[in-house]
């Protein structure tokens, strides 16, 4: 029982080391250790408290083979780590908008509930082979820039080299919320877009059709925004430019959109049918309640806009 | 990480230096494994059997040191001597080690 102890933890070690040195090493620890509880062989106890000063079989199996090996290396880490996140980002981007194309070209006439749920069920799958398939390539790439070949000398690189500094005093851009932003602006676009596409009920089709290649258009410019963001990292003037165009666009077709008949009149009849208000009440309120729409939508926006031509003329009058 | 753990730290990292120095030491004659752990741990030099023994191996493997099987006794067991190249380097060792010393007691003073 005793020796087959030894025998065991000899084994833990060797089994982790190459092969060559395998023979080699069991016979010289098994030598140690017996020195090691010579004073009383019998003993578990003191087999246990010599075993664990030589450390768990991994960590000793670690210490036999030297050099540190690593999937990434520490020197690369950092930068692994940054490009992860842009591939993670631009897969997931593409992931999200084919997923989305497949799951709606099966539809003929969906209804609200299927295109949601076949959107969803899209993005999520695509979205997860995605993220994985990001993952696995860019590990791998920095795996064999790493590990494989010579290394590369850093000790020879000129001033040139260097990267440009970002600018200071200008406010950044939090990388994380930006993709946030996009994907769930997007994928809400897409999905807002293919239900007015495929007709809703009340809305008034023939008024929104020729206002869908619009929508696109905005989703267009979101996704344009949402990337400019992402290269700058800051409110530099790109951003502060696009942005700003992205929203006077938004501004100026929610007005056109809102201000349009976009419902039909059918749905003043049923509230009026249902409930104890009148054709002409539900009507007016409708047309109030667009009017307040509009005016909270241009409001937000017009701050929003003064907000950063804030950021972006403070950041000029630093010095 | 908490103070004490920071001085631990540093505190090995310092000992860690003087390791194969230490080692390389006391290996003018023959020794075995264990009783070179032995001996090393009773002059104050506290080091891991896990790191001794795989750190002979390394130092054998540099060409410092030599080994050999010592089969006369009950079991086998192995010794660690050092080698011409090791004698040579140990010497170069200890001469930057003593250097080293007179360093860092000029640079330590100045505090």
């Amino acid at each position: 029982m005793k020796k087959e102890y030894i025998e065991r933890y000899i084994y833990a070690v060797t089994k982790r080391l190459p092969l060559a040195m395998r023979d080699d090493v069991s016979a010289e620890l098994s030598a140690n250790i017996q020195d090691m509880i010579a004073q009383d062989p019998e003993n578990e106890a003191l087999l246990l408290e010599k075993l664990r000063k030589l450390g768990h079989p991994r960590v000793l199996a670690s210490n036999y083979r030297g050099k540190e090996r690593y999937v990434i290396g520490p020197e690369y880490y950092d930068d692994y780590i940054n490009t992860l996140k842009v591939v993670g980002v631009i897969f997931v981007t593409v992931s999200l908008i084919t997923g989305f194309l497949e799951a709606v070209t099966g539809f003929s006439n969906p209804g609200i509930p299927e295109v949601i749920t076949a959107v969803l069920t899209g993005l999520l799958d695509n979205l997860w082979s995605a993220l994985l398939t990001a993952f696995a390539w860019t590990t791998a790439g920095f795996w064999i820039a790493g590990n494989v070949g010579q290394k590369t000398n850093t000790a020879d690189w000129k001033l040139s080299d260097l990267p440009d500094l970002p600018e200071p005093n200008v406010e950044g851009i939090s990388r994380f919320g930006t993709v946030v932003e996009l994907v769930v602006g997007v994928s809400f676009g897409l999905i807002f877009v293919t239900l007015m596409r495929n007709g809703l009920p009340y809305f008034n089709q023939p008024v929104i059709n020729p206002l869908i290649p619009f929508f696109y258009l905005s989703i267009a410019l979101d996704l344009i925004v949402g990337i400019v963001k992402l290269a700058y990292g800051q409110w530099r003037w790109p951003v502060v430019l696009v942005t700003t165009i992205e929203h006077f666009y938004g501004v100026i077709f929610a007005y056109v959109f809102l201000s349009s008949d976009f419902l039909s009149p059918s749905v003043f009849q049923a509230i009026a049918d249902n409930s104890k208000f009148t054709f002409a009440e539900a009507q007016s309120g409708f047309a109030t309640g667009k009017t307040v729409l509009i005016w909270l939508i241009v409001v937000g926006t017009i701050l929003d806009i003064i907000q950063i031509a804030v950021k972006w003329l403070r950041s000029k009058s630093k010095v | 990480m908490n103070d004490e753990t920071i001085l631990n730290n540093l505190i090995a990292e310092l000992k860690r230096g003087t390791q194969v120095l230490a080692v390389l030491g006391q290996l003018h004659q023959g020794r075995y494994g264990y009783s070179l752990l032995q001996d090393l741990g009773e002059k104050g030099v506290q080091i891991e059997a896990g790191t001794l023994y795989p750190l002979l191996r390394r130092l054998e493997s540099q060409g410092l040191l030599k080994s050999e099987w010592d089969t006369t006794e009950t079991r086998p067991r192995k010794y660690y001597v050092l080698s011409p190249l090791g004698i040579e380097t140990y010497a170069s060792l200890l001469r930057e080690w003593k250097a080293l010393v007179e360093n860092m007691e000029w640079i330590l003073k100045e505090n």
